[in-house]
């Protein structure tokens, strides 16, 4: 199984994220959430797969992460 | 034991860096949670805030520290004594304390340039990656 390859994350999907986070639609708690996950160096299915981290999650394709979704929005993939 | 000259050069530092095999060693100890003390590397080294130490080693008592830095300085002492972990489990709850206030100041923030830049921080912070663009 890969690991994220986090030097891949588009810059577009950031700007996503750092506009969530400034208008408070992505928690304070959660962002934390995110950074205890990317340092634990996760291992993720080569297809598709998503992560929860409450007020958003995070999607990608083997060792790609693609983009980050709202809370509400459709992940497809397998959930890790 | 360092020298006033060497010691404030440390401390001068934004970070520490741990080596691969350091990292591996305290990881085998103290568990997985060791890779939250930092930003780990390609080659499994890991640069840790200076600052996140120095607060951390405030935190815990004279006592303590000294215990900690003997169970860190010597792999044959089993960790009955939690000083070592402590330790590690201080420097991360400064280095979480530190990542909260960066998101506090970037989302109270009003000027759009000083708002992207402290954004980068929190990126470099979160990912562990400096994205040059």
């Amino acid at each position: 199984m890969p690991y994220i390859d986090w030097k891949r994350l588009p810059r577009a999907v950031r700007t996503h994220l750092e506009d969530r986070l400034k208008d408070r639609s992505i928690s304070e708690d959660d962002m934390i959430r995110l950074t205890y996950w990317v340092k634990t160096k996760p291992e993720v299915p080569d297809g598709e797969w998503c992560k929860d981290f409450g007020s958003f999650k995070l999607a990608g394709a083997g060792a790609i992460p693609k983009t980050f979704l709202l809370k509400g929005q459709p992940c497809k993939g397998e959930q890790i | 034991m360092l020298t006033f000259k060497q010691f404030v050069t440390e401390l001068a530092r934004e970070d520490v860096s741990l080596s691969a095999a350091e990292v591996a060693e305290m990881t085998a100890r103290f568990g997985k949670k060791v890779l939250q003390m930092g930003h780990t590397g390609e080659d499994g080294s890991m640069l840790v805030p200076v600052d996140c130490i120095v607060e951390a080693a405030r935190s815990l008592g004279t006592r303590t520290l000294t215990e900690a830095a003997e169970i860190l300085n010597n792999e044959q002492i089993v960790s009955m004594l939690q000083s070592g972990e402590s330790l590690v489990e201080k420097v991360i709850e400064a280095r979480e304390q530190k990542l909260r206030e960066a998101i506090r100041t970037f989302q109270d923030e009003r000027d759009a340039g000083k708002s992207h830049e402290q954004w980068k921080q929190i990126e470099k912070e979160v990912f562990g990656v400096d994205y040059n663009d």
